[in-house]
């Protein structure tokens, strides 16, 4: 690790004072002139991808506990498709009990062959993308040796803890001779190889374009007793699903990259050194701390752009772009959003602690690359199109706020994707309403909700991706959107402030954030909790029927309706209720009990039109919104007409037939 | 024209015929509508009053594409279009076949012949109207991926019609060629004649064979859109007689559309 550098100006030093007043204005207050304008090097001049950088030296205090520590060099075999490696692992224990197993991920073995967990659980089928047939790849552990030249590759076995599926091997016990004490570290040396897979599910090979993320054996994350709530400390360990994405402990990076020389690389991090080349290959030396995992993209075709920034919120920040050529035309929309995400990011949340940024386009055929957060990498959608709409901003908002829900923060993917996908879909839509003034759609999706389930559930326990996605991300949003609602937009900043700030680097799980949003607000949420998001609960409130008699009174005929509603969710708070008459009046109730069936009864000399129940649309996770109307009575004609129209329909196509 | 002429006089000697297909058209129909009208009712009691606000409606729709998807939804509504489709797959071929055999036997009493028609031909009718039913959907192969793939490609309405529209008159005009052609394979298969020598027949007269359904299609055509038009527009009691003299017309035409045929088929082969 490179020692940051100190002055050996001492003539300086009487202009010290002033030089840091100014500097701090900058930081906490915004530019002294006019707008913010971008810090470094003046507009025009050609960036070159294989420099190393400077404002990325390694900071004086870790922001992180650094559990591990890795020093990897990789060659990039382009011919075959292989990443060839050697690693230096070190595991620093955080824990106060002996560990005698470590484990690590071999994510690349999930595309190993059909009969995997995660082929089974995705069909070879993600998010749009499938698996190109025959386009397997694999991870080899040849060697583990320990500092004293110990061997222990033999200790390495794979384990399966999710299924027990014995086809799957993403995940590697290795028992250690000696346990490592509390407090201790223990030192692996290590030799892999990557058979890359024809990208699909975020990683692999498409033409010369590479994606290796998850491609070096990892250590899983060891959680220390009271992280997410647990009695015991131990090893968190996932095997590679279908829909769950990752998790780890945080620590420190140093990675060299050896490429064929066309290729440029975008990496996790910062590059410390320039590239150096020879005989027709490259090598980029990588460095990143405080970051949980760490990835890599490579294309010969990349255009490369890069700019700094700072304001207020930000402290400074290189943004690097890596764009595919069919995307060189947008580098300006792409560096706003980036921008934008940052800047908004930093006010709402907290700012941005790491130096770079890098955003890699993926070309057309690498979209299974597409739309992933690695700690301070990110990659947009592929470019399939030449005039994207407001998705290339929208994955962009989603990414970066990514950085601070599993970069930063860091929750479980595994167990709690909501804490991480939920808060990164609320800050993305908030992001656009903002500076895009895109309302997005909540009520269609909300609608779309036909297949609720619990919040806070293993990401592979889903029924399928689809109703993963439709609870993680949007049932999630909607959520935090509800909870906002309550409490007014000011509460909800200073919630996601307090829950940022104090859980940065610090894995919080579900019941985390429901205390600080219990402290800042100052009541209880276990209700909540229980019904929305540890239960799959949305909110459904049906007009189920409207019945009518004529009575008397006062020696008049009157019409006497008595109105059922039924709630099939869960609850929230009174919902008013609309009736509409047909002399043009209304008359609004409220069903303010929280029984599960309310029933109005109305007397009146005019005729009951229709009745609504949350006439205003006012809660956001109603998923059944067409229940929420029922009309007293239906033009007997129009019955007839649309009767008549899909009864010849009907009629014409069986006539056709038969 | 002879043999359209001849064709309408001897639907008018075919009242067993004709009420037996009424009959039929009714026992399933009526049901049918019955069923349509409960889920139509559904949709109009929950269909949002403008005053809620214009979105309203655009959420209902798309809640209701969203909730025709569920299983649980879709499964009823195409069960019940396949058992009609059952039941008729093999009442219809058992109803033509004493419709055909009374056309063909003009000595025996009318239900007698009719009857005798059901009884004799049944099978072979079914057997056949599987075969038809097979060679209609066959160009579907070819149409529906075609169709869905322009659907995915195409950005506005316009297109959409535009790329489906030659797709549609190829169903279309094969389907007619198809029922067309087998009118006279089950003229022979009545008349105890060679199938294929009465496919040869319709071939090569393909003209007036074709002159003929053309001018039973047009005058079906006039009348059935007369009576749709005005089913929609006098909805109430005058739509329900409607409902009710719709079927009559449309048996009689389709009756007079075979018998047509057949007064040609046996006018040159004898």
């Amino acid at each position: 690790m490179p020692e940051p550098k100190r002055s050996r100006l001492p003539f300086l030093a009487p202009l010290a004072l002033p030089l840091l007043l100014v500097l701090l204005l900058q930081v906490f207050a915004g530019p002294l002139f006019g707008q913010a304008a971008p810090a470094g090097k003046p507009a025009g001049e050609k960036p070159a991808p294989d420099a190393a950088e400077e404002q990325g030296k390694p900071k004086h205090a870790p922001l992180s506990r650094r559990v591990t520590e890795y020093h990897i060099r990789v060659r990039y075999d382009e011919k075959k498709r292989v990443l060839a490696g050697e690693q230096s692992v070190t595991w620093n224990h955080p824990g106060k009990k002996p560990v005698h197993d470590l484990y690590f991920y071999l994510y690349p073995n999930a595309f190993r062959s059909a009969e995997t967990t995660f082929m089974k659980e995705s069909g070879g089928r993600l998010r749009d993308d499938r698996a190109v047939p025959g386009g397997f790849g694999s991870m080899t552990v040849s060697s583990v040796k320990t500092l004293n030249g110990e061997d222990l590759t033999h200790r390495l076995s794979f384990v399966q803890p999710d299924d027990g599926n014995g086809e799957d091997r993403t995940v590697a016990r290795l028992r250690l001779s000696q346990p490592v004490m509390p407090g201790e570290s223990v030192t692996l040396l290590m030799r892999f190889e990557v058979r890359l897979p024809r990208v699909f599910a975020r990683m692999g090979v498409a033409g010369d374009f590479l994606m290796a993320g998850q491609w070096y054996p990892k250590l899983a994350a060891y959680e220390t007793a009271g992280t997410r709530g647990r009695r015991e400390e131990g090893w968190n360990t996932h095997q590679y699903h279908g829909n769950s994405e990752f998790y780890g402990n945080f620590g420190t990076y140093s990675v060299t990259i050896n490429v064929p020389e066309s290729h440029i690389v975008a990496a996790t991090g910062f590059q410390a050194k320039p590239a150096a080349r020879g005989n027709g290959r490259k090598t980029y030396h990588f460095y990143a701390e405080d970051v949980h995992d760490f990835a890599w993209a490579a294309s010969p075709h990349f255009q490369y752009a890069e700019e700094p920034f700072a304001d207020r919120h930000v402290p400074g920040v290189k943004i690097k772009l890596y764009l595919d050529p069919r995307h060189a035309h947008l580098k300006d929309r792409y560096f706003r959003a980036a921008r934008l995400a940052l800047s908004r990011y930093g006010e709402w949340f907290g700012p941005y602690p790491y130096a770079t940024l890098s955003i890699v386009v993926p070309p057309a055929a690498g979209r299974g690359a597409g739309g992933m957060e690695y700690p301070t990498l990110i990659t947009a959608w592929a470019a399939e199109s030449d005039r994207p709409g407001y998705e290339l901003e929208q994955v962009v908002a989603h990414e970066i706020a990514h950085q601070y829900w599993y970069g930063i923060v860091a929750s479980n993917e595994a167990e709690e994707a909501w804490l991480d996908e939920a808060f990164a879909s609320y800050a993305e839509f908030r992001l656009l309403q903002a500076e895009y003034g895109l309302d997005g759609h909540l009520k269609r999706e909300a609608v779309s909700l036909k297949n609720p389930a619990p919040l806070k559930l293993d990401a592979w326990k889903f029924t399928d991706h689809a109703q993963y996605a439709a609870n993680v991300y949007t049932r999630g949003k909607l959520v935090l959107l509800t909870i906002e609602r309550e409490i007014g937009t000011a509460a909800m900043r200073r919630v996601l402030k307090t829950y940022y700030e104090r859980w940065k680097f610090g894995h919080p799980g579900t019941d985390d954030f429901r205390q600080v949003l219990e402290e800042v607000t100052g009541r209880s949420w276990q209700r909540f909790f229980d019904q929305f998001v540890y239960g799959k609960m949305t909110l459904d409130y049906e007009v189920a029927d409207i019945r009518s008699r004529v009575v008397e009174k006062d020696g008049r005929p009157l019409r006497e309706y008595t109105v059922r509603l039924v709630n099939h969710g869960g609850w929230l708070k009174p919902v008013p209720v609309l009736f509409k008459f047909g002399n043009g009046t209304v008359a609004e109730a409220y069903w303010a009990d929280e029984s599960k069936e309310k029933t109005f009864r109305l007397t009146t000399d005019s005729r009951l039109l229709w009745v609504a129940v949350d006439p205003d649309q006012h809660f956001l996770l109603e998923n059944r919104l067409y229940n929420n109307v029922l009309l007293a009575e239906i033009d007997p004609a129009w019955k007839m007409r649309w009767t008549v129209l899909a009864g010849k329909l009907v009629e014409t196509l069986l006539g056709w037939a038969i | 024209m002879n043999a359209l002429k001849e064709g309408f006089r001897r639907t008018g000697r075919e009242p067993f015929a004709v009420g037996a297909l009424l009959v039929f058209h009714f026992a399933w129909t009526v049901p049918l509508y019955r069923y349509i009208e409960s889920r139509v009712t559904e949709v109009m009691s929950r269909w949002p009053p403008p005053e809620l606000g214009g979105e309203r409606a655009e959420l209902f729709v798309y809640d209701f594409l969203l909730t025709l998807q569920d299983r649980s939804v879709w499964l009823p509504l195409v069960g019940t279009l396949l058992a009609c489709a059952l039941v008729r797959l093999v009442l219809v071929p058992a109803l033509e076949a004493g419709v055909y055999q009374s056309l063909s036997d003009e000595r025996t009493p009318r239900g007698t012949a009719f009857i005798r028609g059901v009884r004799r031909l049944s099978v072979s009718f079914i057997w056949l109207y599987l075969l038809r039913l097979a060679l209609l959907a066959a160009p579907l192969y070819w149409a529906v991926p075609a169709a869905l793939r322009n659907w995915a490609a195409a950005e506005t309405p316009a297109q959409i019609a535009a790329g489906l529209a030659p797709w549609l008159l190829l169903v279309v005009v094969w389907s007619a060629l198809v029922k067309l052609l087998f009118i006279y394979v089950l003229f022979a298969l009545t008349d105890d004649e060679r199938l294929l020598s009465a496919l040869g027949f319709a071939f090569r007269r393909l003209v007036p064979v074709t002159g003929i359904a053309l001018a039973v299609f047009a005058v079906s055509l006039a009348a059935g859109l007369a009576l749709f038009a005005a089913s929609l527009y006098w909805a109430g009691f005058p739509s329900v007689v409607l409902f009710l003299l719709d079927p009559l017309v449309r048996v009689w035409l389709k009756v007079w559309g075979i018998a047509a045929q057949y007064r040609y088929w046996r006018a040159r082969r004898i």
